[in-house]
């Protein structure tokens, strides 16, 4: 104990606290600008990991894969098919294809009547698990997925022809990679008669109408809700390619060419991605298998020369081959990383104390709006109005987030909210109120990080820096400068921040697709806006509406 | 109406009107790790009382582990009609029975402190102590999942009560009660025994320790003797009581022995199952003796406080926790806010760890489980987050008391200690 006491008597002596008690603004402001800086430290040299095979049982790329030039031929001969198929009604391809997968001894079975699936069966496996190979008919760039839906066939009838399967492969149609996509996941996993065991890996693929040839694949795998597949399934196939010679872009950065700047904005652009995934129209397939325990990716070919067809395939075939000698579950390597570039990554352990700096800074901020300010014990002596407020505005925003249509009008209301809500004129007893309340919502944004910080990195990290602007409020108050603080409070309304982003950003749909998503896609991030911003910044709000500017402030405190 | 009734009207209307409109609430709440445990889940109680309508042995299939006599006395109400309806009223009378009892407990505490200590000792007013009970969200919530501990806790509180007001024979007997219900309530013996001898008219330690003691063992005796008679079997005394000492089924909680006992070689179980047990008994002693209120310092004990110290040790060590375990020590803890309580420093950051801890818990569970991204080593740092959260709990009323215990001794005002600056004592 001598050194805690020591150092205890130290500081009373040195009078640290009440210091630091008014540096707190100042300190909040330090933590939130490291926050950023240590994301932004991440892609120097020496921070960050090579990518590796953490699951000794995958083996990348050590089997010959035979699907080589030989198969070239029925890639061809099924893309020639196709294409005549591309006009077609959906029935009538379907049973197209239907008759062809007949023709190769599958078995076919729909889901409503519109996404053909097919399960071939392990020779060798006890049926109980599974691998699925995803062929949307129009890929995510609307375009006829040609060249993937001839591959897929071909492999099928290869795959069909090898006695060393121990996981069922299942082979799925939808029409695209959205949302009936992801209800065919759902009813795999619910109503579907015929099914294959637990699907332990899905690889979905684009290959447009470029031919014969690709120059090199784009992949994709952000999650719902901050899920990402387990980093091991992507290094496996990413490994294979390497050994194809083939290259491959993440977050639109090639491999060939890697820098600071090419890692630093990989990964900026991958936090970006990774919290939008869900509220664009950007839909790749692999967000359609989260939340039931499946690791997917999306591999889209891109150029049209260079590596042939069959090299495509080989990805595949090769990445199915290491999947299939599993004898768990993934479970090793990490399901919570942000990626560099293909071949680098950083792992939670090293990025997550940027999050957690973030919620500390708006807890310290918190605490500066009561230390400062007002004395603790009024908040306590009111403690029946705090919760009433709180509570009421919380049970109204619980209640629009449930019965909101969606409409145009709401989009342009919700961020005009700002400047109404500035109009009324009401006062508070006396300033305390402000604060207190200011105190409370930021506490409450810095929970709503901390809730976040493992389960949706990204999106805590947005809103965090996003709603930053509001831990200036405060001190705007207390110096008198409400004309500014009223302003700050309007431009970080949440949907005027979301409505300006989104068509910054290009992708004016996300403020229908944000409240769209949960229906179509389980994505909750509207709930975590409704229900935890939205809430903050209107309690925010009041609280400067509420603020005398004429009251002197109590010097008794 | 008076605030108290108003408390006592919404707290039965929030434990009543919720599962009464939606069901599912129990259903969902009874399957929540946080509150239950296969101990004392609702589902297992439900699932015993079919076993005992079909004439199937009781604690066959290792479903039940509540004992004999809880699960045949309520089952009368589950052969009833609306027997849903009834249980969520059984339970709702059961929390405002304690807050009743609590609210009689924190009015004799501050009597007693102000005779013994000969100053004005004012805690909180009744309507306050009620709704530290009746809207604390975590009894509200393992009011909801109609927890089995409840049962427990009810007589546990009856036991204090009793003891407080004067009848030491009936505060053993429902002591013994409820360590019958749940195992651990036993721990509470020497606290509750030193309580009972101080208030009490005998001078003689031994004597009322006997006289206590003895009380607590015939009547405990009594209810295992019948329970054994209406099973005609030994082997509730396995399912109920050796489930919980033994760690018998692991499956995740709140608290601290499941992971250790998974991860560990079996060869040691035997082992650390010997060393857990003790040591989630063997602090009930010194706490005890601690704060024991002897002839030549009457002034300086707080048996009352020793009752509420033991009470959270026993909840940091037991082996099936839920957070409703704290909830009580919570709703117990500002009885004592005229003594104790108010010089006690770590109240905030107690406060916002239990915050972040209940809301991270169910989140890590969710990944390690649901999403299957996480694992269990996720699950259980917020464990011994909430461990600490106790510990923290005990240390600040220890130092707390020992704070006060200084300023008694050297007679200075309770205004006046916070300018010394304390840093050690």
């Amino acid at each position: 104990m001598a050194l805690a006491e020591t150092v205890y008597r130290k500081i009373n002596k040195l009078g640290i606290i009440p210091k630091l008690i008014h540096l707190l603004p100042k300190l909040s402001f330090i933590f939130a600008a490291l926050s950023v800086a240590w994301l932004c430290y991440l892609p120097l040299d020496g921070n960050y990991r090579n990518v590796y095979i953490s699951e000794n049982a995958l083996m990348p790329a050590q089997v010959t894969s035979y699907f080589r030039e030989s198969e070239w031929n029925v890639v061809r001969g099924y893309r020639e098919e196709f294409g005549k198929l591309e006009n077609l009604s959906l029935n009538e391809r379907n049973s197209m294809v239907e008759s062809w997968l007949k023709d190769l001894n599958l078995q076919v079975s729909y889901h409503n009547n519109q996404t053909l699936y097919s399960i071939m069966h392990a020779p060798r496996g006890e049926n109980t698990e599974a691998m699925a190979l995803v062929v949307p008919w129009f890929n995510s760039d609307k375009e006829y997925n040609e060249g993937a839906l001839s591959l897929a066939l071909a492999l099928i009838r290869y795959f069909n022809k090898m006695s060393i399967w121990s996981k069922n492969i299942i082979l799925i149609f939808p029409e695209n990679s959205g949302k009936v996509l992801r209800s065919w996941v759902e009813a795999y996993h619910t109503t579907l008669d015929e099914t294959a065991g637990s699907i332990e890996a899905a690889i979905i693929m684009e290959y447009g109408k470029q031919g014969d040839y690709f120059n090199y694949y784009q992949m994709f795998y952000e999650g719902l809700n901050g899920q990402l597949p387990n980093l091991d399934l992507l290094n496996t196939a990413n490994l294979i390619s390497s050994h194809e010679g083939i290259s491959k872009s993440i977050q639109g950065y090639k491999d060939n060419l890697m820098n600071f700047n090419t890692r630093l904005n990989t990964l900026f652009k991958g936090i970006l991605k990774l919290s939008l995934t869900g509220l664009t129209n950007d839909l790749y397939g692999c967000e359609a298998f989260s939340g039931w325990q499946i690791q997917a990716f999306t591999i889209k070919a891109v150029g049209s020369a260079g590596h042939d067809v069959t090299q495509f395939g080989r990805i595949v075939d090769s990445t199915f081959r290491s999947v299939n000698n599993l004898l768990e579950k993934f479970h090793q390597s990490f399901f919570f990383y942000l990626m560099l570039s293909p071949k680098n990554f950083v792992s939670i352990g090293t990025y997550l104390p940027s999050a957690v700096l973030l919620a500390v800074s708006f807890a310290l901020s918190s605490l500066s709006s009561i230390l400062n300010n007002i004395k603790v014990e009024m908040i306590f002596d009111n403690l029946t109005f705090f919760l009433n407020i709180i509570a009421f505005v919380e049970i109204g925003c619980l209640i629009i987030a449930f019965t909101l249509p969606n409409t145009q009008f709401f989009e342009i209301g919700m961020s005009l909210l700002g400047v109404i809500s500035l109009l009324p004129n009401f006062e508070f007893k006396n300033n305390q109120f402000s604060f207190a309340l200011i105190s409370i919502s930021l506490f409450f944004i810095s929970l709503l990080i901390t809730a976040l910080l493992i389960v949706h990195f990204s999106l805590a990290f947005i809103i965090g820096l996003l709603g930053f602007p509001l831990t200036f409020i405060p001190t705007l108050l207390k110096q008198r400068k409400v004309k500014i603080a009223k302003l700050i409070s309007i431009i970080s309304n949440p949907f005027f921040i979301i409505y300006i982003g989104s068509r910054y950003l290009e992708h004016p749909e996300i403020y229908s697709k944000l409240l769209t998503s949960w229906n179509d896609l389980q994505c909750w991030t509207w709930f975590i806006v409704m229900l935890g911003w939205f809430p903050s910044w209107i309690l925010i709000t009041i609280s400067i509406i509420g603020y005398k500017e004429v009251d002197e402030i109590k010097k008794d405190i | 109406m008076s605030k108290l009734a108003q408390v006592f009207l919404i707290g039965a209307l929030i434990r009543f009107i919720i599962p009464s409109s939606i069901p599912s609430i129990t259903t969902i709440l009874s399957s929540t790790v946080e509150l239950s445990t296969p101990i004392n889940s609702f589902k297992s109680l439900l699932e015993s009382f079919y076993y005992l309508n079909h004439d199937i042995n009781l604690y066959d299939g290792g479903v039940n582990h509540n004992p004999p006599l809880l699960v045949s006395i309520l089952s009368i109400i589950y052969n009833l009609p609306y027997s849903n309806i009834l249980f969520n009223a059984l339970y709702t009378v059961i929390d405002l029975f304690i807050a009743y009892r609590l609210i009689l407990i924190n009015r004799w505490y501050n009597n007693y402190q102000t005779r013994k200590l000969g100053e004005k000792k004012t805690g909180f007013n009744d309507d306050l102590i009620a709704s530290f009970y009746l809207f604390n969200p975590l009894i509200v919530l393992a009011n909801l999942s109609h927890s089995t501990t409840i049962f427990s806790w009810l007589f546990t509180i009856e036991s204090i009560y009793q003891i407080i007001s004067g009848n030491s024979p009936r505060g053993m007997i429902a002591l013994s009660i409820s360590s019958y219900l749940s195992y651990y309530p036993l721990y509470l013996l020497p606290s509750i025994l030193s309580l009972s001898h101080i208030l009490s008219k005998e001078r003689n330690l031994s004597k009322s320790l006997v006289f206590g003691g003895c009380i607590f063992l015939m009547s405990l005796t009594l209810l295992l003797m019948v329970s054994v008679v209406i099973t005609s079997s030994f082997q509730f005394i396995d399912h109920c009581y050796f489930t919980i000492l033994c760690l018998k089924k692991i499956t995740p909680n709140v608290g601290l022995w499941w992971y250790l006992f998974t991860e560990m070689f079996e060869f040691f179980t035997p082992f650390y199952l010997g060393m857990f047990n003790l040591y989630s008994f063997i602090f009930i002693i010194p706490i005890t003796l601690r704060l024991f209120e002897f002839k030549q310092t009457p002034k300086l004990g707080d048996s009352f406080l020793a009752i509420i110290l033991s009470y959270i040790w026993i909840s940091f060590t037991k082996t099936y926790p839920t957070i409703g375990d704290l909830g009580l020590a919570l709703s117990l803890i500002p009885i004592i806010s005229s003594t104790v309580l108010k010089y006690c420093k770590m109240m905030y950051i107690t406060g916002i760890t239990l915050i972040i801890s209940l809301l991270l818990s169910p989140i890590f569970y969710y990944c390690w489980i649901v999403l299957g991204n996480g694992n269990s080593n996720f699950f259980y740092s917020i464990n011994l987050i909430w461990g600490a959260v106790q510990v923290m709990i005990m240390m600040d009323l220890v130092w707390g008391k020992l704070i006060m215990d200084y300023s008694i001794e050297n007679n200075i005002k309770s205004n006046e200690i916070g300018k010394l600056n304390l840093a050690q004592i």
